[in-house]
């Protein structure tokens, strides 16, 4: 392999500087025993255990894990059928549109997303608080879901559900025989995909969340109004190990036939 | 006649303005080893999916042992099929792979396993039942396949191009394989293929495709000897195919001026065609002699290649067409050299007259 070059060095770098020196920084803050945020004063976990003994921020943990789960084992059903249809009828009237739209919701705004759903929650009547949340969440985090899913689908051959059904399965128990066994490892990545955006999600909580239903991120933001406390450095470190944790996991499941390429 | 087993009657297939398969009908006796050969999207694999119940038929009527099975489902049908890719399921082990056909016929776990563990031995399977696809090679993986086609007893088995994904050497050793357990099972195999050497080796017909037509059903030796066009002529083998001209008879042998082979050329004469229209002549290479004097159609070789098996010459004919010869290897030092003038020359009954 060729050395590169000193640019090359400086630049990459300077990047990964850029982008990961703040979480770093926040990462060895979260254990400075002084109480000032920029000003070290020495090793200590008392944030920690401040941090896990409020009553507040626990409550708002609850309620965060809890719509993650929920949230995203919805978005992973809905996301798995909007990919089957995508992949496996294909050439349907308007599998452009589908498709489009099926992604759409990537780029969009989180501002009008979380606008347009208040509306509707508050037209239909419906009690804003944690439910609401968890349908907004569901809704945002399926796009992705059905992403993860489309591509595992696509890349599995086809001529094994006629396998099965040429061996006397009918079709939909051929799909559910063959075809999901060979797809539990996306539905996995999918689902930890989806909690893991919906667990940092503020924007559209904030919108569709109604009194005494704050999230753990709605939390911190309104800690930060009366300034960082080393407190919050700490639960952000918590959210951010569960996070890379949540990321690297759906990696390690995902990865097409980890088995097959070690056994020779 | 005899009664057909398979019997594929007018059959058609079109994926919109496509005519994939375009009014097919072949009878194909019980016990036999029939082959569909063609070229790649010559409809050859849409019609064995139609077999199986993969595809619904635009028109035409499929029967197997004298049902109508047109519109039954493929997990309905009596036939069984292995898969180009072999489609094992990589979720289950070698074992659960073979048993899960007769798992669906709900038959009762003692016979299963009786029935696994014995095409397991026919196949040399015993030791990898609990292995799983994917920590099989491709020979093994192509045995599963099979194994788990067979388990189930078709009554006809159809196999997709199975043994391209083999090396050569592995590939001619499975051919006699296949051809050894259709006889000693007795079952109808249908195959699908693109290689001619394989269709010859394996089959007791062959039928030869192309856009979605059946261009001549026979046995080996039928469709190599008296090809119907020359298209069969050049896609089975090689040939060598000139257009001829003017003929004169003399007793069962015809004379017939070739301007494209630059001079005269011997065939006997043929009931099937007349040479007042287009017509062509057309000899195998291993039937053309070469020799350095004499008569023939005269030429310069221009290519030699060492086949071990045989010898190979390319000639370049006066009138500027090439015309291909073989020579068996048979030891006996070689007189032939390139850039030699040679004569080219066949018996009467090396070729072969088709009017297309």
């Amino acid at each position: 392999m060729p050395q590169p070059s000193w640019f090359n060095r400086l630049s990459i770098f300077a990047g990964l500087t850029f982008l990961y020196l703040p979480i770093v920084v926040l990462v060895a803050y979260s254990f400075n025993a002084s109480r000032l945020v920029t000003v070290w004063g020495g090793f200590s976990t008392q944030w920690y255990t401040s941090a896990i003994t409020n009553q507040s921020i626990v409550e708002g943990a609850k309620i965060s894990f809890l719509v993650a789960a929920i949230s995203a084992t919805f978005a992973t059903a809905l996301g798995s059928l909007a990919a089957i249809v995508a992949v496996r009828i294909r050439r349907f009237r308007g599998h452009h549109i589908f498709n489009g739209m099926l992604v759409a919701p990537m780029v969009m705004p989180e501002v009008v997303m979380g606008v347009s759903m208040l509306l509707m929650f508050v037209t239909l009547g419906i009690d804003r608080g944690p439910v609401t949340i968890t349908l907004a969440h569901a809704t945002f985090t399926m796009c992705f879901a059905a992403v993860v899913m489309q591509s595992r689908l696509a890349e599995l051959d086809p001529s094994l559900e006629e396998a099965a059904r040429d061996l006397g399965c009918p079709p939909f128990l051929a799909f559910m025989k063959v075809a999901v066994p060979n797809m539990a490892p996306a539905f996995v990545s999918a689902w930890l995909l989806s909690f893991t955006l919906s667990l940092d999600d503020l924007v559209l909580s904030s919108f569709t969340t109604g009194p005494g239903a704050s999230t753990l991120p709605m939390k911190i933001y309104s800690q930060i109004k009366f300034g960082v406390t080393p407190e919050v450095n700490a639960i952000s470190t918590i959210i951010l190990g569960v996070v890379v944790f949540g990321l690297v996991a759906s990696r390690i499941v995902s990865r097409p036939s980890a088995k097959s390429s070690l056994a020779v | 006649m005899l009664q057909s087993y398979v019997s594929i009657e007018n059959l058609s297939k079109s994926f919109g303005l496509f005519s994939a398969v375009d009014d097919v009908s072949i009878g194909i006796g019980k016990g036999e080893f029939f082959s569909l050969l063609g070229p790649s999207g010559c409809g050859k694999s849409t019609l064995l999916r139609m077999i199986a119940g993969f595809e619904t038929p635009t028109s035409g009527v499929v029967r197997l042992d004298g049902d109508e099975v047109t519109d039954v489902p493929a997990h309905r049908r009596p036939t069984n099929m292995m898969f180009q890719s072999y489609a094992l399921f990589p979720h289950l082990s070698v074992g659960k792979n073979i048993a899960f056909g007769l798992q669906q016929d709900r038959l009762a776990s003692g016979e299963i396993r009786q029935r696994v563990s014995e095409v397991a031995e026919k196949l040399q399977l015993t030791a990898l039942l609990d292995r799983k696809p994917q920590q099989l090679s491709g020979g093994q993986r192509q045995r599963v396949a099979l194994a788990r086609a067979l388990v189930k007893r078709p009554k006809v088995l159809l196999l997709d191009e199975p043994l391209g994904a083999l090396d050569k050497n592995l590939r001619t050793e499975t051919q006699h394989e296949l051809v050894r357990l259709q006889r000693e099972l007795g079952l109808t195999f249908i195959i699908v293929t693109h290689d001619q050497h394989e269709a010859m080796t394996v089959s007791s017909r062959i039928a030869i495709m192309r856009q979605g037509k059946v261009l001549q059903i026979g046995s080996p030796a039928e469709v190599y000897e008296t090809p119907v066009s020359r298209y069969v002529a050049k896609f089975l083998g090689e040939a060598n195919v000139f257009e001829g001209g003017s003929a004169r008879r003399s007793g069962n042998e015809l004379k017939i001026e070739s301007a494209e082979a630059g001079g005269s050329v011997l065939a006997t004469a043929s009931d099937h065609i007349s040479t007042n229209g287009r017509y062509w002549v057309s000899v195998r290479p291993e039937r053309v002699e070469l020799s350095k004097q004499g008569t023939g159609l005269e030429g310069v070789i221009e290519q030699f290649s060492y086949a071990g098996a045989g010898r190979h010459y390319r000639v370049r004919l006066k009138s500027g067409a090439t015309l291909d010869a073989r020579r068996v290897n048979s030891g006996a030092q070689d007189d032939l050299s390139v850039g030699d003038t040679v004569f080219a020359s066949w018996m009467p009954q090396a070729a072969r007259l088709l009017a297309d």
